[in-house]
């Protein structure tokens, strides 16, 4: 199952820091004081209840969202050192699906942060985009247009794009939302495959129940950090009442 | 122009009564241009106008008048067609909106320069005279006509009487149409009748400013008012006197032989720029307040 | 029959660059720029009272991008929502060009109507000699703005495709999306100064978004809409034309109401098309 992936990515470890950062949406803060790490090779879950600064979190972290103190760093260095080692798959919501853009082309979009201004993708390129498809299972829907996909196979598309940037940290947004069980298997295979490359893997994840069973951490926050560290200890009752509201909802 | 030029200019009733209906149509266009500036759809206006040209043409050339009420009609009726094709090309989620707008705003325009060029050519409207049907498109250089500021003043008061009818249920419309739903009142029907009541100011509005600059009049009061106060009440006060005052000074200097379209503009836009950068509740001054703490 | 190449080099120069504005919804930042090119013209006709100097090109040019700059600014430092600023900001600079223009430029050949309608019919009366051939100098001029279009458009194609699809990807890949903002709207305005004398603002506007908009209605791919909309273009300009010339009617506005009558009548096609696609889904589900 590794090899597949062996020899497509370095052997570069990957890991995050995050310290102490606070971040405010519109004057109102949104994340308070906020401390974690991502130790190489492992898969963090962020959970938590709706607008409880999961998603901010997620776009401080990437700096697509600016932090009002504090600092997030990859392997030590800021971000700036590390951006174009960072794969992102974004929430569905997010993305205009009516874009001209077939399925292959979204793929090499993946090589585009590795092309400096000016390079165009090379044969190369095509290929290695070509070979994320396969691991992906998409190959037969490359020329696609990407809203004409299901909710599973939207999602197998980005993937392939992320793999195709053989990038060291992976970040998804709500990715196993509403996508069929095939789907669903194919990302955690591959999800298992590049933690087991030593990548560092953060995903916002809503369904709590199998957090325990797939992540090495979780991450439960609500405004401010509630709990971090092993999923069992951390999604306790006590912890979920505090993050969710408790019985009293 | 010397300070006794200038009081004589103001005793002259034929200031007065061009400069009051300037102010009373910039008075409506401030009230009724906030529901379209509050719910995020500024532009809208500026479609509008620009698409109602082809109705004026067409009026024209059916009836063969230049009557300010006729050309008046027929540019509602465009403007109307042009507002359903733009929720038509916008989709349900409104995910299109800008360029339904701008497709739209091109090429209802493109046609009313087309039946003007049809006006100017044909031998048909040879007889019957035409003057002033370019004023549609730029503003007039100086309000003169008493018929177009009978009209005017007609509008304007009219739509200021039926926006302060209905100015609970637009109020609620704004800012939750789901609550409206739910209290019982009919959002659709408020909306019917803002859309209307912008139609009805858009189509004589056209005559003072011009296609092109009407949409100003919608929506730079607003956007002056929200620099100024937090409430719907208050927001309508700071703009309906920046639409008014503008109006006269515009109006002043049209007497000076500016174009009076455009300076009424040009004045709406310097106060909403200033009250931008000095209004006391504008994010700017908020984020120097905050910056000094 | 110089008319017509005039319309189609301005209709090729302005719908490649007008793909990618209707991609990032920047459609009425278009029509704000058609606009307020008219102040950069007015200014740079005092400096340089002529129409067909480059100094024009240069003010009208510095003018889009302050037009931007501010409308960017009142949008993301005043807190003033999107289309509010656009709706502030373009009928101020328009209004001043046109107080300055009826004030000083009354004697000028700079007409108002010119402007915005476009004359099509005198385009060319102004001549240059090219290795002892003399054209029309808008002509001239939008072949230079045209080649360079596309040049910078195949240059920056990777960046205008991440960057008008995912953002937050171009932004973590480095790409600096304001940067290509500033240059799509530069490359908008050029184009503009250098068509408004010919085919006026409204049929820049209309170029700008009506042949993209028809493109992403039948397209997957971004090059596929680029040759989609150039048809369109081509296809429904020379057809106008012929028709202009024919009933003698204005010719800018006549393109620019039939290229959006073929949308509706597109639109409605592909809203038709694809009710049917989803009955038949419908139909196919109990089944499979």
């Amino acid at each position: 199952m590794n090899a597949r992936l062996s020899n497509n990515l370095s052997d570069k470890k990957a890991a995050i820091t995050v310290n102490n950062v606070t971040m405010r949406y519109q004057e109102a803060p949104v994340v308070q004081d906020l401390s974690f790490n991502v130790e190489p090779g492992t898969m963090v879950a962020l959970v938590g209840p709706n607008g409880a600064g999961k998603s901010t979190l997620f776009k401080g972290m990437l700096g697509l969202h600016p932090l009002v103190s504090g600092e997030v760093l990859f392997n030590g260095e800021p971000l700036n050192n590390v951006r174009r080692q960072i794969a992102y798959l974004p929430q569905k919501s997010e993305v205009n699906w009516d874009f001209p853009l077939t399925v292959g082309e979204l793929a090499v979009m993946g090589r585009y942060p590795r092309l400096s201004w000016f390079k165009r993708p090379r044969k190369q390129d095509k290929e290695i985009a070509a070979k994320a498809l396969e691991m992906v299972e998409m190959t037969e829907f490359k020329h696609r247009q990407i809203s004409e996909l299901s909710g599973g196979q939207k999602q197998r598309a980005f993937l392939a794009r992320a793999l195709a940037q053989e990038a060291d940290y992976y970040f998804l947004d709500e990715a196993f939302q509403g996508i069929d069980v095939r789907s669903s298997e194919i990302l955690w295979e591959i999800l298992e495959d590049l933690r087991a490359a030593g990548k560092a893997i953060v995903i916002v994840h809503h369904d709590l129940e199998a957090v325990d069973q797939r992540f090495d951490q979780a991450v439960l926050l609500h405004r401010k950090l509630i709990a971090a560290g092993d999923p069992a200890t951390t999604l306790t009752k006590e912890n979920l009442n505090t993050a969710y509201g408790g019985p009293q909802s | 122009m010397n300070l006794t030029e200038l009081t004589a200019m103001l005793r002259d009733i034929n200031f007065w009564v061009p400069a009051l209906s300037a102010m009373i149509l910039a008075l409506a266009t401030s009230l009724v241009g906030s529901v379209s500036v509050l719910r995020g759809q500024s532009l809208i206006g500026d479609a509008i106008g620009h698409a109602s040209l082809p109705g004026v043409m067409l009026a024209f050339m059916l009836f063969l008048t230049r009557a300010p009420w006729v050309l008046m009609l027929g540019a509602m009726v465009f403007g109307y067609i042009a507002y359903r094709l733009i929720e038509y090309l916008a989709g349900p989620d409104k995910a299109d909106l800008d360029r339904a707008q701008a497709i739209v705003l091109s090429s209802f325009f493109g046609l009313g320069i087309t039946l003007k060029s049809v006006i100017q050519s044909h031998p048909h409207y040879r007889q019957v005279p035409k003057a002033g049907l370019e004023t549609y498109i730029f503003g007039q250089a100086a309000l003169a006509a008493r018929k177009d500021l009978y009209m005017i003043i007609g509008v304007a008061i009219f739509t200021i009487i039926l926006f302060f009818i209905f100015y609970k249920e637009i109020q609620l419309s704004i800012f939750d149409d789901r609550f409206a739903d739910v209290t019982g009142f009919k959002p659709d029907l408020v909306h019917q009748i803002t859309l209307i009541l912008i139609l009805a100011l858009i189509a004589t509005g056209l005559r003072v400013v011009g296609a092109i600059l009407i949409a100003a009049l919608l929506i730079a009061p607003t956007v002056a008012g929200l620099q100024w106060k937090g409430s719907f009440r208050g927001v309508l006060r700071v703009a309906a006197v920046t639409g008014v005052v503008s109006a006269f000074l515009g109006t002043l200097l049209g007497r000076l032989g500016w174009p009076n379209g455009a300076s009424i503009v040009f004045v709406l836009s310097l106060i909403t720029l200033v009250s931008i950068v000095i209004g006391t509740h504008s994010t700017l001054r908020k984020k120097r307040m905050s910056r000094r703490l | 029959m110089y008319g017509l190449i005039i319309l189609l080099f301005a209709a090729v120069a302005l719908t490649l660059p007008g793909l990618f504005l209707v991609l990032r919804n920047m459609a009425m930042l278009g029509d704000a720029l058609s606009h307020t090119v008219l102040l950069g013209i007015v200014l740079g006709f005092f400096i340089a009272p002529d129409l067909n100097s480059p100094v024009l090109i240069l003010t009208a040019s510095v003018f889009s991008v302050l037009t931007v700059s501010l409308i960017e600014y009142l949008n993301q430092k005043a807190g003033i929502a999107g289309d509010a600023s656009i709706g502030i900001v373009f009928p101020f600079f328009f209004a001043l060009g046109v107080i300055l223009l009826s004030r000083y430029l009354r004697n000028v050949h700079l007409d108002l109507d010119c402007v915005i309608m476009g004359d099509l019919t005198f385009a060319d009366l102004v001549r240059t000699e090219i290795f002892g051939i003399s054209v029309p100098s808008s002509l001239v001029s939008l072949a230079i703005v045209l080649i360079f279009n596309i040049f910078l458009i195949t240059l920056f194609f990777k960046e205008l495709k991440l960057s008008s699809f995912d953002p937050l990807m171009a932004t973590l890949a480095g790409f600096h999306n304001q940067l290509l903002n500033f240059g799509l709207s530069l490359m908008v305005a050029v184009s503009a100064v250098v068509s408004f004398e010919i085919v006026g603002a409204i049929l820049v506007i209309a170029f700008l978004v009506i042949p993209a908009s028809f493109a992403l209605l039948f397209t997957r791919s971004l090059g596929q809409a680029i040759v989609y909309s150039l048809l369109y273009a081509l296809v429904t300009g020379s057809v106008s034309y012929a028709l202009s010339w024919y009933f003698n009617l204005n010719a800018a506005g006549l393109t620019a109401a039939i290229m959006g009558f073929v949308y509706v009548l597109a639109f409605a096609y592909h809203q038709y098309r694809n009710s049917v696609k989803s009955d038949r889904r419908q139909f196919a589900k109990p089944s499979a």
